[in-house]
This record gives structure tokens, C-alpha cells and sequence, in this order.
């Protein structure tokens, strides 16, 4: 078998050449994704041999319809679930090999950030209260890396303790803390707490909730008054259970990948077509660490992208075209 | 003669005129929609012929007495802004004519997708004695009626369409302080087939593929105790036939396929027509050009009913044997799908009767 770290996370080999064979090796290997390729196209792989952007994008809804993966003969090592509730239908990943996650998490945090250097907090459920989740597993690796003790889930519903926070100070370590966005909002209405002025604070999105609705803009907003920070200390973090990557905005609302994903933002009515820069549309991921199930997906999420091939999450889509009469005034 | 009285038999008559076979106005209208590809020629000539079937001085005196609308109390001292949608020929039809029928003054915002063929018929009522220029008024630019407060407005929408459209509503002063909204969200219907028979066939063909099933009356979903596998390839060549009679005027966007392929990935049934997708389950109700098949009784239409019922305009079923228990006032048959009776009530509210009884 093949050694796909060494491929995945190499930098001598080209995207597009990595891309090109984790394609042939899914559209082998893969079941569901080679039947969705053949269908669009008999002729597909020759078609990406000779452009590997005519790679098919599968919609993400496939991790909740069927099982998505590249080796059928495996047991999972680690299987994980998207949130919902019970009634709902989650997305299933099935991860066969952990090391390739592992290793995205470390590379793709160290990416962007200083691992060594910092200390990880989590405001989430601990892992074993949700062993399903993606990202309390991501958490709980970079916690893992912290040999100094000061890397830690904090417990929910208690706010910041300042001797904690005076801890993290004097071990001259950036304080890093993690949370999904209502959480952090909660931690703050028990008590607004500073931390200290080269603190991040990464939100890992949950905008969508019952209780109140919120801009992204309005909500880093608050998190940066509420910890006593300047806001391009308020990152934000896009990952999902489906993906084995992540993409982080470091600053403002537009993410930037890691090395071995990449963003398009592809036309609703035709996803085989990639938008200009600033159009909007469904975000279409390759994200080869998902080397074992399936690369090339389509999420349901909108999304818009600059001419640095950065892009913004614009919420879920919502479809215009619903049957039926609809009064538009743009169309009407 | 009273004056709902004249109203009745002046419009029956307006209508008479404008359906005349020598009405050039409205053979020129058909002839510039097909031309400038807005509708197919069957699909107008459908509609036009569901209206003329529809309306007659008996139905029309029956929806007048049902609606309570008397001399006495009708909706003459009321300015109406309907705002047409064009997802079909002639779907603003309806409202146009109940509102004129309510003694209303009508204002009309005629679809930019449907623009000609309303307009010759309000010329023809416009022709008559009862209904003036300021009766009558229509334009295919909302901002043409700045400044003219409404006491009522219909139109369809949807829960990202609906604040748009108030917000120019209030923008042009549109809408008078506390005027009324008659909002329709339903956007599809639903129908039971327990029968394979050549008549049920027929009109479920009908009632999916008709306007390219982009009606709130089309069919997109279908409940039915035979499988899809049991019943697709006898349907299919009820659909080949309709789309000989009816070839489908708009062709469906690269996405369609793309579903295909999907069901094909996760080994859904499915029945792939090139312009329309028939799917086993996985409803998403997120496109054109899709009908999701069920398998399931008549609980089923009932418990799918409840689950959408603020999108589900009508139920229908083959035959009075069927009973959607809860839903009886939704359920109509299955060949009226495309025809309904002048008087049937988007969204289950009877619009004369709302115009009238504020």
C-alpha cells in the first residue's frame, strides 16, 4: 500500500499531481464516488488526466446518505459524526487511518500558528464526553502536544479563573483558546474575562441557533470587547466531520487552507463550473487528507472568494429556485 | 340590475371577448411570448383553455354567494396591489379577476417572465362600462405606483423573498398604514396513486409535468403503495407521450444531471427523463425538475402533509375512495391538478372572500 502521508504532506509534489492521484486511487477504490463519476462522465478518467480540474465534485450530503469510503475492506480506526440531534441524520466519516488526521491537525495548526509555543484551551465538551466529534478530537490532539501541563478542556458552564490565566502568563506561552461561537458567547455572559493581549481566541463556527442569530462581524465584535482583546485577535476556524482539514481566517472573515486542501466556489446550477473571484456560490473543497474516503466534495455552504484564492463563508444555501410562484423584484 | 349583478355579467363578458378566437390582441400576445421564449405554445394554450373551462356565470355566482359578497358588502371602497408572479402562463389570472370581481380598483404588477398575455386581458375589461382607467391600472415596474397607497396587497413568495419585496412595498409607499397582506408560501403539491389504471397514468403525467412541473399546483411528490421500480417503465411511456403532445419548453441547468449522478452514487431508484428526474425518496425539494416518488398509504401523504405543510399547496388523489384524514381540505382530485375551478383557494384562503371581508 501506497504511503499516502509522505504524498499528501509533500512539498516537492504539486497539487494538481497529488490531486490527480488521489482521484485515480478513489475512483478505483472508492464505490460510491466512482459510480457518481461515471454518471456524469463514462469518460472521466481521461478527462482529468488532461485537465485535473475537471475532477467531479460528490455532494457532502453523500457521508449522510451512504458510507464514503476508499477501503471497504478496513474497520474504521476512529468514526466520526456530525452534530444534530438524535432525530436528525448526521453525516458519518469513517477514518481509516487516524495518523493522516493527526498529522493534518498538527501540520495544518502549525501552519498558521506557533504549536510549541502556545497553550491550548478548549470551550467544548471534553473528548470522551464526544469521542464522534472531529474537532473535539482536533482539540484534544494540540492539547496532547502541551507537555506543560497548562493545555486543557475547561470545564462548561464556569467562567474563566484569572489564576489560570495568570499561569498561562507566566509561562510565556500564547494563550490559544477554542470555542464554538454561542459557546464563547455564553462563557462571556457569565463574566466578561481580559486575557492576556497576545491571546487568540478561535471561534469554530455554530452561528446557527434558536436562541439568537448574530453577524460573523458582530459576533467577533463581541468576543474581542468580551476578552479584552483587539479584534484581529478573533480568528476563525472551517472544519467540518467530513473534512480532515482545516481552514483558518486569522484575522477578518476570509479563511486561508492548508497546503494540501483547496477552496473553489462553484456555480449552483452547475457545479462542474468554478466562479470568478467575488461571485457567490457553493464552496467546493478538495482536501486530499480525506485520502481514505472521498477528496472532492461539495458542501452545501455559501461562499464567495478574493483574488488570492482566500474565501468567505456566507452561511448555508439557500435555494432560489424553489418551485412554485415566488414574486422576485429582481425577476418580477 | 344590482351592481355585483352587472359586475358578474360584465366580466363573464370581457372574459367572453378576450377568449374569442378573433381577439388578435391576445393571439398576438401568444404569439410574442413563444417567440421571445417566455412559455411553450401547448403550455398557453393550456392555461388559456383551464380558464375558459373554468369560468361560467354558474360558477361564478356560486364563488360570489360563498364568499358572501353582496351589494351591500363588497371591497368598492378598496385599492388592491397585486403583484403577479410568471412562473406559469397567465398565473396572476385568478387574482386579477377577483379582485375586479370584488368591486375593487385593481393595481397590477404584471411579471417581467409573463408580460403580455394579462395585459390583453384587462384591456377587454378595461373596454367595458363598469371599470375606468382608474379602475384598471397595470405596469411591469413596481416604482411606476409611488406614492399610491394600497389598502391590500397579494402576492406569492417565499421566506427569503417575502422582506425584499416589503422593503420596496414600503420603499415606493406602496402600502397603506395598516393594510393587509395575502401572502402565498406553498410551492408544491402532493398526490396519492394507488392505481395503475390509463386514466390515473395520464393525469399524474399531467399533473408532475406540466409548466415543466414549476407550478405550486405541479406534483413533486408522489405517494404511491407501488415502488418506483414497480411503476417507472409503464409511466414512462405515459411522460413520452405527454412530451409528445407537450414538448417541455425549458431545459433543466447541468445540476439535474448532477443529482442523477448522485442517486446513481448512493444506488437510489431513480428514472432519469433528460428534463426531469424521478427519485425514490431523499427529499430536498431544493430544485426544479425533480419529483420524489414514496412509497407509502395514505398515512404517508398524511404524515408527509404535516412535514410540509407550509410548503404543500394541494393534495391530490384518484379517486373519492381516498381519504388524507386531516388534510380533507386540501385534497382534490388528481385530474384537476392543472385546471382547478376559477374559485380554488391558494394556500387554502379563498382570495374573494378575503378581499371582501376585512
Amino acid at each position: 500500500m501506497k504511503d499516502w502521508s509522505s504524498i499528501i504532506f509533500s512539498d516537492e509534489t504539486s497539487f494538481e499531481e497529488k490531486a490527480r492521484e488521489v482521484f485515480e486511487y478513489q475512483y478505483e477504490n472508492n464505490a460510491v464516488y466512482r459510480r457518481y463519476c461515471e454518471a456524469l462522465n463514462p469518460a472521466i478518467l481521461k478527462r482529468v488526466q488532461d485537465d485535473v480540474e475537471a475532477i467531479p465534485l460528490l455532494p457532502i450530503k453523500a457521508f449522510k446518505d451512504t458510507e464514503v469510503t476508499s477501503r471497504p475492506d478496513l474497520e474504521p480506526e476512529i468514526t466520526f459524526k456530525s452534530s444534530g440531534t438524535s432525530s436528525m441524520q448526521r453525516s458519518v466519516h469513517r477514518v481509516m487511518d487516524s495518523s493522516i488526521y493527526d498529522q493534518s491537525i498538527l501540520k495544518g495548526f502549525n501552519h498558521f500558528y506557533d504549536l510549541e509555543s502556545a497553550v491550548i484551551w478548549g470551550y467544548t465538551p471534553g473528548y470522551a464526553d464526544n469521542p464522534g466529534s472531529s474537532l473535539i478530537y482536533m482539540i484534544q490532539k494540540l492539547i496532547e502536544q502541551d507537555d506543560s501541563g497548562l493545555s486543557k478542556f475547561l470545564p462548561l458552564d464556569e467562567p474563566l479563573k484569572k489564576s489560570e490565566i495568570k499561569k498561562v502568563q507566566d509561562s510565556a506561552k500564547q494563550l490559544i483558546l477554542f470555542g464554538a461561537a454561542f459557546g464563547l458567547i455564553d462563557l462571556l455572559e457569565m463574566e466578561k474575562t481580559a486575557l492576556p493581549s497576545n491571546s487568540i481566541v478561535i471561534e469554530t463556527g455554530g452561528m446557527k441557533t434558536h436562541r439568537r442569530e448574530m453577524t460573523k462581524k458582530e459576533l467577533h465584535r463581541q468576543l474581542a470587547n468580551g476578552f479584552g482583546l483587539d479584534s484581529t485577535r478573533v480568528h476563525s476556524e472551517y472544519g467540518m466531520a467530513e473534512l480532515l482539514s482545516q481552514a483558518y481566517a486569522t484575522g477578518g472573515q476570509w479563511f486561508r487552507t492548508v497546503p494540501w486542501m483547496q477552496v473553489s466556489i462553484r456555480n449552483p446550477d452547475n457545479p462542474a463550473e468554478e466562479l470568478d473571484p467575488y461571485n457567490e456560490g457553493l464552496i467546493g473543497v478538495v482536501d486530499l487528507a480525506n485520502v481514505h474516503s472521498c477528496s472532492f466534495l461539495l458542501t452545501g455552504d455559501k461562499g464567495v472568494m478574493d483574488k488570492n484564492g482566500r474565501f468567505k463563508v456566507l452561511g448555508r444555501w439557500n435555494p432560489q429556485d424553489l418551485r412554485g410562484c415566488n414574486f422576485l423584484i429582481e425577476e418580477d | 340590475m344590482g351592481d355585483l349583478e352587472k359586475r358578474i355579467d360584465t366580466i363573464l363578458e370581457a372574459t367572453d371577448n378576450w377568449l374569442r378566437s378573433d381577439n388578435h390582441y391576445l393571439m398576438d400576445a401568444i404569439d410574442r411570448t413563444v417567440r421571445e421564449g417566455y412559455f411553450s405554445f401547448e403550455d398557453i394554450k393550456y392555461a388559456i383553455r383551464a380558464i375558459k373551462e373554468s369560468i361560467s356565470k354558474t360558477a361564478i355566482e356560486e364563488w360570489v354567494e360563498r364568499a358572501g359578497i353582496t351589494d351591500d358588502q363588497d371591497a368598492s371602497s378598496q385599492n388592491i396591489l397585486c403583484l403577479h408572479a410568471g412562473n406559469l402562463p397567465l398565473v396572476g389570472f385568478q387574482d386579477a379577476f377577483s379582485t375586479l370581481l370584488s368591486g375593487a380598483r385593481y393595481t397590477g404588477k404584471i411579471s417581467r417572465k409573463d408580460p403580455y398575455l394579462l395585459p390583453t386581458f384587462l384591456n377587454e375589461v378595461k373596454k367595458t362600462a363598469v371599470w375606468t382607467d382608474m379602475d384598471v391600472q397595470w405596469t411591469h415596474r413596481l416604482h411606476d405606483f409611488e406614492d399610491m397607497p394600497h389598502d391590500a396587497i397579494i402576492f406569492a413568495g417565499s421566506e427569503s423573498s417575502v422582506p425584499g419585496v416589503k422593503d420596496a412595498i414600503q420603499k415606493w409607499n406602496l402600502a397603506k398604514q395598516h393594510a393587509r397582506y395575502l401572502i402565498r408560501t406553498a410551492h408544491f403539491s402532493m398526490a396519492y396513486v394507488d392505481r395503475k389504471d390509463e386514466r390515473t397514468m395520464q393525469d399524474l403525467a399531467e399533473g408532475i409535468f406540466r409548466y415543466g412541473g414549476k407550478g405550486c399546483r405541479s406534483v413533486a411528490i408522489v405517494v404511491s403503495p407501488f415502488s418506483l421500480d414497480e411503476i417507472k417503465c409503464e409511466f414512462t411511456d405515459y411522460i413520452e407521450s405527454f412530451w409528445l403532445e407537450n414538448p417541455q419548453h425549458e431545459a433543466p441547468a447541468p445540476k439535474l444531471k448532477q443529482q442523477y449522478a448522485y442517486n446513481k452514487a448512493i444506488e437510489r431508484s431513480q428514472a432519469w427523463l433528460d428534463y426531469f428526474l424521478l427519485q425514490e425518496g431523499g427529499l430536498e425539494l431544493d430544485q426544479d425538475f425533480v419529483c420524489y416518488w414514496v412509497q407509502g398509504e395514505e398515512s404517508t401523504v398524511a404524515e408527509l402533509a404535516d412535514q410540509y405543510s407550509d410548503q404543500l399547496q394541494s393534495i391530490y388523489v384518484p379517486h373519492p375512495d381516498s381519504e388524507i384524514r386531516g388534510w380533507e381540505e386540501r385534497t382534490e382530485y388528481l385530474s384537476d391538478a392543472q385546471q382547478p375551478p376559477i374559485s380554488w383557494k391558494p394556500d387554502g384562503v379563498d382570495t374573494l372572500e378575503w378581499l371582501v371581508n376585512q
